[in-house]
């Protein structure tokens, strides 16, 4: 496929957590979609995990980072990471338990600033951008 | 930041804890907060096989938890929000 023409005939959706590809078949009345008949390459632009932290020194895993790697979000949201881990440290000593909700408006302050860095999309201003959900 | 040096700094709050119950917290840290913010985005290339309907995320890219925008042999092609209504597996 290389036409426009013929690439307005192929659709997607996703269903349980699969991506489904077809194929309009326009040569029956039917308005049928089949699976499509050609094994091409598709490019997905989507939302990741970050890479899992890992006892091993270092990994070379896909999706695993080690001891010496840095986590796979953006440098400044590191320190909520901490806080986050700390809050819940606070969580299991009953002695200081108080503590634990200045951590946790810190952490909600920060999921507040990685969604507007998200939203931003590297703009120096938000823009709107349709979320299916 | 590493994880080393993410663990040394929770272990200034708790000295007694555990590394790896650290790295578990730190883990769930990360999880909740790129699930919440949706800002980990990629892009992911893989290759179709003739005549399959449906791909995993999983079988993509193990990472992969959400689509946002999907390209075919290079072309934008259009997203159906629904499945058609005649069903087929394969």
């Amino acid at each position: 496929m290389s036409e426009k023409t013929d690439a307005i005939k192929y659709a997607w959706w996703i269903e349980d957590e699969k991506i489904a590809l077809v194929y309009a078949d326009t040569s029956n009345t039917e308005d049928e979609y089949s699976s499509p008949s050609v094994a091409k390459t598709v490019t997905v632009k989507g939302v990741f995990a970050p890479d899992k932290f890992v006892s091993a020194d270092t990994s070379a895993t896909t999706g695993e980072a080690g001891m010496q790697e840095e986590c796979t979000l953006p440098k400044e949201f590191h320190d909520a990471l901490v806080m986050k881990a700390v809050q819940k440290g606070y969580e299991i000593k009953p002695e200081a338990i108080q503590l634990t909700s200045y951590y946790a408006a810190q952490w909600e302050k920060s999921i507040i600033e990685g969604k507007r860095k998200a939203n931003t999309g590297g703009l120096a201003q938000a823009v709107v951008r349709l979320v299916d959900f | 930041m590493t994880q080393e040096q993410m663990i040394e700094m929770v272990k200034q709050h708790h000295p007694n804890v555990s590394e790896t119950q650290i790295r578990f917290w730190l883990n769930q840290a990360q999880t909740e907060f790129a699930r919440r913010t949706r800002l980990l985005e990629d892009t992911v290339t893989f290759d179709t096989v003739a005549d399959q309907r449906y791909y995993t995320f999983s079988s993509i890219d193990s990472r992969l938890e959400e689509v946002a925008e999907l390209w075919f042999d290079g072309w934008s092609i259009a997203r159906l929000h629904s499945r058609p209504s005649k069903r087929d597996s394969s």
